[in-house]
């Protein structure tokens, strides 16, 4: 696929999410499923339409818990780990083009929520997800709270950089020997959490500090991915999320790492993979089946990302992750 | 995959004929927009709710490992005679099923 071609479907795939405005927008109600919505805002990120998307993101602020979480649904009074990360990352990254001090408070709200609820060896919890997951999340939103929070104070930055080491550690702690990550309840093949966690292992040498040296690990994560990955292009039997996953990840990675070469193929494969598998609209969780809402939000956010993986400035990729100013 | 089966206005449903799905078969209905899979493990045959009800993954896409079905997406695993889902917060729907005159007939 080439940018070219790209461009037209995603703006034919961004006026569809639009028609279906309501079943998303946190404007439209309280009932709306919170990682939907986390989901949609992504797309109003990288798409560079915050500015005329204000009220989508001060809605997402106003349901935010007392305890500085989200739940499930914007009317659920319990804080889930999972969604309350995706939608701190959210209201963090498009507070960057806002500057809303409303929803600079949000976030600290939602800072000291997870400060209050890791555990002593460094993980967070959410009986939905495994703990690998459950901890991915904050990790990735502490990532982008150390390098675009500067707003936060000196106290509360430390705070948030030791915290953030100790649930680094625990992940990386978790790291099998072949390069990937495993949950036998949850992930026993490995695939869509060793492609969430080789992207947040990176940050922590190449972004904020040369002291944990993760990119040997990280490449031979990346490596597993590619040996993972099918002839067609897909990883894990045809499983659109799981290669929308993976090939997001390995444009990130191959970037950071400078490993472009090895890891090109499988991401032109992957892209070529998920273009052939679009419905008519939108994207299903596996070929022939119905479009999921969510999975067209992946979808899009993965050929934004692609756009910028294609530009010959390798920075750009990581502000698609927040990882840059 | 999904097949629209011979479902009656007013319960019980027939979901399919038994010869349908053999000894390790799988297959999905919907029966008033909603879509059961169903299973034959061991020559008996299991009908839930083919929507996971942690993020709606298709389990019909699912693994099975004996009687534990794996979620395709985020890998929520239940136990497809009872539905327990060993601890997450929410157990599978599931559709007892007995066999009429080879159609395999559940409440739904």
């Amino acid at each position: 696929m080439t940018p070219e071609e790209i461009e037209p479907i995603i703006e034919s795939e961004y006026a569809y999410l639009r028609t279906e405005y309501d079943n998303w927008s946190p404007t439209t109600g309280e009932e709306h499923d919170l990682e939907l919505v986390a989901h949609a805002l992504r797309v109003l990120i990288h798409k560079k339409v915050v500015e005329t998307s204000t009220s989508e993101f001060i809605a997402l602020g106003a349901q935010q818990n007392e305890d500085g979480g989200w739940g499930q649904t914007g009317a659920a009074n319990e804080s889930k780990i999972w969604v309350a990360a995706f939608c701190g990352l959210m209201l963090i990254r498009g507070n960057q083009v806002l500057e809303y001090e409303r929803i600079s408070g949000s976030v600290q709200l939602a800072i000291r929520y997870f400060l209050d609820t890791q555990q002593p060896d460094g993980r967070w919890c959410d009986p939905s997800w495994a703990d690998l997951d459950a901890t991915s999340h904050p990790v990735s939103f502490f990532n982008v709270v150390l390098v675009l929070g500067k707003e936060f104070g000196t106290t509360m930055r430390k705070k948030v950089l030791e915290s953030w080491k100790k649930g680094m550690q625990f992940i990386l702690d978790s790291q099998a020997d072949d390069g990937g990550w495993y949950d036998q309840e949850f992930h026993p093949t490995g695939v869509e959490i060793t492609a969430h966690l080789i992207q947040d292992s990176l940050v922590a040498d190449v972004m904020i500090e040369n002291v944990m040296r993760v990119s040997r690990p990280c490449r031979k994560g990346a490596q597993l991915l590619l040996s993972l990955q099918s002839e067609s292009g897909s990883w894990d039997n045809d499983n659109v999320d799981h290669t929308m996953d993976c090939t997001r990840s390995l444009m990130l990675v191959s970037r950071m790492l400078g490993i472009e070469r090895e890891c090109d193929p499988a991401i032109q494969a992957g892209m070529d993979w998920i273009m052939q598998h679009k419905n008519e609209q939108g994207w299903p969780d596996f070929p022939g089946m119905d479009t999921n809402l969510e999975r067209t939000c992946d979808g899009l956010d993965t050929m934004l990302k692609y756009l910028a993986y294609s530009e010959e400035d390798c920075m750009k990729i990581m502000r698609y992750w927040g990882y840059l100013a | 995959m999904s097949e629209s089966p011979d479902a009656a206005a007013s319960q019980p449903v027939v979901l399919a004929d038994a010869d349908d799905i053999q000894e390790g078969g799988r297959k999905e209905v919907v029966v008033e927009n909603r879509k059961i899979a169903i299973f034959n493990v061991d020559g008996q045959c299991y009908a839930v709710n083919a929507i996971c009800p942690h993020r709606g993954g298709p389990l019909i896409r699912g693994t099975l490992d004996g009687y534990r079905l794996r979620c395709p997406i985020h890998g929520w695993a239940f136990d497809i005679r009872t539905g327990d889902s060993n601890g997450r917060p929410h157990d599978l729907e599931i559709f007892p099923l007995r066999c009429e005159n080879g159609r395999l007939v559940a409440e739904v």
